[in-house]
């Protein structure tokens, strides 16, 4: 069945004031439509012309921006229920993962000794040198045997013997 | 109200609007468009079940009640009883005194 043009004017206006968006916009769209083409039909039956069908279902339903005014309070009232119910969550989230992060920060080895730390490149904030040095290449580039710790301490001490070299 | 209509069986939105206006005696020929968000509502509470269905070649979101609606139903039938009663005695004492 065709779309009447007074329904179609109001569909555009209850789509133009509706704040509510993706399935239940589109849900919402499908059930008045439905609705005022049943009225059409009442209407019709009971020997009106289709105009003035149409022109009486509108009428009968509302105004646009008053159903979508209900509409948007409904969905706000979804939306604010959604966020006090998420808000906790993330926060324990986020909680959990600083902790977590913390604790690893405390267990990823012995931190390097204190002659490696003195080194210039350390000392003057050659952060980039010696990040780019990873445990990989001290690993690779470094004798282990000159440096018999921990992977983190040997990169540290591979920036001093790089240098040195 | 929404549910007591609805307690009849499942209805689409104009039905439920239709037979609001049949039930009254015509005395609720609310603005139609009012009743889909209250139908929303009831529905994200629980009370309410829909799903499309086609209908005289067009589609339909019919609606009907859950468990948990027939439930209130029962409730709210009888708190309307017990209020109407009071409503009653209250009226019923009024005119006693007028009388």
């Amino acid at each position: 069945m065709d779309t009447p043009d007074p329904i179609d004017a109001y569909l555009r206006a209850l789509k133009r004031e509706l704040r509510v968006q993706g399935r239940a916009r589109r849900r919402i769209l499908a059930e008045v439509r439905a609705h005022l083409l049943d009225a059409v039909e009442a209407e019709q039956s009971r020997r009106a012309e289709e105009g003035v069908a149409a022109q009486r279902a509108v009428v009968r339903f509302g105004l646009a921006a008053e159903t979508a005014r209900q509409f948007n309070c409904l969905a706000g009232r979804r939306r604010a229920v959604l966020r006090r119910a998420l808000v906790p969550w993330i926060a324990a989230v986020a909680l959990t993962s600083t902790a977590t992060a913390t604790v690893w920060a405390f267990h990823a080895g012995p931190a390097p000794p204190r002659q490696a730390l003195a080194h210039p490149a350390v000392r003057h904030g050659c952060v980039q040198r010696a990040v780019a040095f990873s445990p990989v290449r001290a690993q690779r580039d470094v004798p282990r045997a000159s440096f018999p710790t921990a992977p983190r301490t040997r990169a540290v001490c591979g920036v001093r013997h790089a240098n040195a070299r | 109200m929404l549910l007591a209509v609805l307690s009849g069986g499942p209805l689409h939105g104009y039905g439920v609007t239709e037979e609001l206006r049949r039930r009254s005696g015509g005395e609720f020929d609310l603005a139609e468009g009012t009743i889909y968000p209250a139908l929303h509502r009831l529905e994200s509470s629980g009370l309410l079940v829909s799903r499309w269905e086609v209908v005289g070649g067009r589609r339909r979101r019919v609606y009907a009640l859950s468990s948990s609606g027939q439930r209130a139903v029962v409730d709210r039938r009888a708190s309307w009883r017990a209020f109407r009663c009071a409503v009653d005695t209250v009226f019923g004492g009024e005119a006693l005194e007028a009388g």
